[in-house]
């Protein structure tokens, strides 16, 4: 918790945790599922084995430091957690039962109809403070995500690309020529990839000569970290300021912001650098130190780096092995 | 997903990707009133919601006739969003998840609903109508003419009555700054918001947005969740409101009935309007610029 609490809160940490997991009432098995380490409830795959399944309950318990919770300053202390999903405006609170201990179990709902992409999960430990009722004193310090579509974990998300014939495409009559274009669908991106560019294939799909394959590799890198740095401006466009607050883009744009800030800004905040940056953009910077880091990071992200040298080192071997021949 | 079939019925709701709704929405279209490019849009559209009566567009496109009736003799733009919301939502019943489909809305926005768009949101200029703004074609769930009714539909009915709705919609600073709110998403906390613009404790855009910031920056200290706790509410009954088959799913004159999936619970509202009352009375004075800013912003 980052705010000034005017009042006493927990120093220690609140833990949630996941224990198990029911699909229609019928006992799923945890591994298949539940990633403990990453928080990642994955249900992906859940509608591939199970076409019409209505509901996922989640069985949950939270821990928090018994002996600080008993002689603290607090009453009436209640634990809920609360299921969020941004894009389908659900915010959802479950109340949990205590134990006495610090200890809370109780089962979260998430029916199908509320739930699209991604889900956040996250706890608020409440309590009765100086006379004043429903004060946050305590929260987990990370939300755990339930995944419902993504087939991919966030950290290793692909880009989806598209061979298509530039010329018989409905709106890229100015695109013909070019090998590839960006593009984004109900906010996922889209990589459309033009069948008409000759040998580009080849190249990518690594099929024709050694040199192609390695053509391909250094230039699938290039236009990755094209996309990347393409990503993180529609992104940073989409992402407003509420009285000072961030408000993220939905989906993968703000997965994307998630994923190269960090890089960009390895000591700062993130979410305080990504306002101030769109407190930037508004006010008309030029935004020079924040394209040097970006393209820095959008290359990393794109193992430019690593493919270019290996790329250019295959090359020096490929031209001695003719010489010699 | 199967491609437009040529012989596809008319008379089934359709999808159309973002791209291809941009790329139809000409200048010539948005800042000028040139006619959405039906034919060519054909080819963008995909059908693939099921056979099922509500992916027809029957009851939708007497709606939407009925609404460009409403304007063309006299009516204002905010009674036609009063009428239309919750006639919408009865009309067109979705899940939440099927609501965040923006294809979805793509298609009612420029396929059916673009003349009524154009009435809707479009001024006057030299005997023609400009909209001026694309993404009321398509564009963000909360700007998009028909996601934003729908959703005001959705967070702020109170279970099966609309009544709440038709307050909500009669306010456009509501559309413009609550809709998007995390706050709304927790229903005492909309219902409370309601009753306070009924009580006229709020009354202009200015009001509503110093409420909802003082509220705002109050709830990262009080949990209005627990203070204030919703009832559970019926997701079975929601379904079965959904996938029903009625003859009638709107009237002119007569709201409709949402689906029976659990009222808030009056005294949480009760609290939260004690709570939001005391809120608004001791919020610092707000300027009229700042004010500016964030109703033009939409």
């Amino acid at each position: 918790m980052k705010s000034v609490f005017p009042y006493q809160i927990l120093s220690r940490d609140v833990r949630l945790t996941v224990d198990g997991l029911r699909i229609d009432n019928v006992p799923a098995p945890l591994d298949a599922y539940v990633s403990d380490a990453q928080q990642v409830v994955a249900l992906q795959a859940l509608t591939e084995s199970n076409e019409n399944w209505r509901e996922v309950r989640l069985m949950v318990s939270v821990t928090a430091d018994a002996e600080e919770l008993a002689n603290g300053p607090w009453h009436d202390i209640v634990c809920v957690a609360v299921v969020t999903n941004r894009r389908a405006n659900v915010y959802t609170v479950f109340p949990l039962s205590s134990d006495g201990t610090g200890r809370w179990t109780g089962d979260v709902e998430l029916p199908r109809g509320e739930h699209v992409g991604r889900s956040e999960l996250t706890v608020r430990v409440v309590a009765s403070v100086d006379g004043v009722p429903g004060r946050l004193i305590g929260a987990a310090p990370d939300p755990w995500y339930i995944a419902f579509q993504a087939k991919q974990p966030v950290a290793d998300r692909v880009i989806p690309m598209r061979w298509v014939e530039f010329s018989k495409q409905e709106g890229f009559e100015q695109y013909v020529d070019d090998p590839w274009l960006l593009d984004f669908d109900a906010g996922d991106p889209f990589l459309h990839l033009n069948s008409e560019f000759d040998g580009l294939r080849e190249a990518l799909q690594r099929s024709g000569s050694a040199e192609q394959r390695l053509f391909g590799e250094v230039l699938g890198s290039q236009i990755a970290t094209e996309v990347w740095a393409s990503l993180f401006g529609s992104a940073l466009y989409a992402t407003e300021l509420d009285a000072g607050q961030v408000v993220w883009p939905e989906g993968w744009l703000g997965d994307v912001l998630r994923e190269l800030l960090p890089d960009m800004y390895p000591d700062v905040e993130v979410e305080e650098k990504l306002a101030e940056l769109v407190a930037e953009r508004v006010a008309g910077g030029s935004g020079a130190d924040l394209q040097r880091r970006l393209h820095h990071a959008a290359g990393r992200r794109a193992l430019r780096t690593r493919k270019l040298s290996a790329g250019l080192r295959d090359l020096r071997k490929l031209s001695t092995k003719k010489e010699i021949r | 997903m199967t491609p437009a079939a040529p012989n596809v019925p008319t008379d089934r709701l359709g999808r159309l990707p973002d791209t291809m709704a941009a790329s139809f929405l000409s200048r010539a279209v948005v800042e000028e009133d040139a006619p959405v490019p039906a034919e060519r849009l054909r080819q963008g559209i995909s059908y693939w919601f099921p056979d099922e009566r509500r992916w027809t567009t029957g009851e939708l496109d007497s709606l939407l006739e009925e609404s460009a009736d409403r304007i063309r003799t006299g009516g204002s733009p905010a009674s036609l969003d009063q009428w239309l919301a919750p006639r919408l939502h009865s009309t067109l019943r979705l899940t939440r998840a099927e609501a965040t489909d923006n294809q979805l809305w793509n298609y009612i926005g420029l396929v059916m609903g673009a003349e009524l768009i154009r009435l809707r949101w479009g001024r006057p200029a030299g005997g023609r109508r400009i909209v001026g703004q694309a993404a009321r074609f398509a564009g963000r769930w909360d700007i998009q003419y028909f996601s934003r009714l729908w959703w005001a539909a959705e967070l702020f009915r109170n279970g099966d009555d609309y009544e709440p709705v038709v307050t909500a919609c009669a306010n456009q600073d509501v559309l413009h700054t609550a809709l998007r709110l995390d706050l709304v998403n927790h229903r005492p906390t909309a219902q409370a918001l309601l009753r306070l613009l009924q009580k006229e404790v709020v009354r202009t855009g200015r009001d509503i947005n110093g409420l909802v910031k003082a509220a705002g920056s109050a709830a990262s200290t009080i949990v209005y969740e627990v203070v204030a706790p919703d009832q559970p509410r019926d997701h079975e009954a929601q379904a079965a409101w959904i996938a029903s088959q009625t003859d009638v799913y709107w009237q002119p004159n007569r709201l409709p009935q949402g689906p029976f999936d659990g009222r808030v619970d009056e005294k949480s509202v009760a609290r939260l309007v004690a709570q939001f009352e005391e809120l608004f009375r001791t919020a610092p004075v707000r300027d009229k610029k700042d004010v500016r800013e964030e109703t033009t912003n939409v």
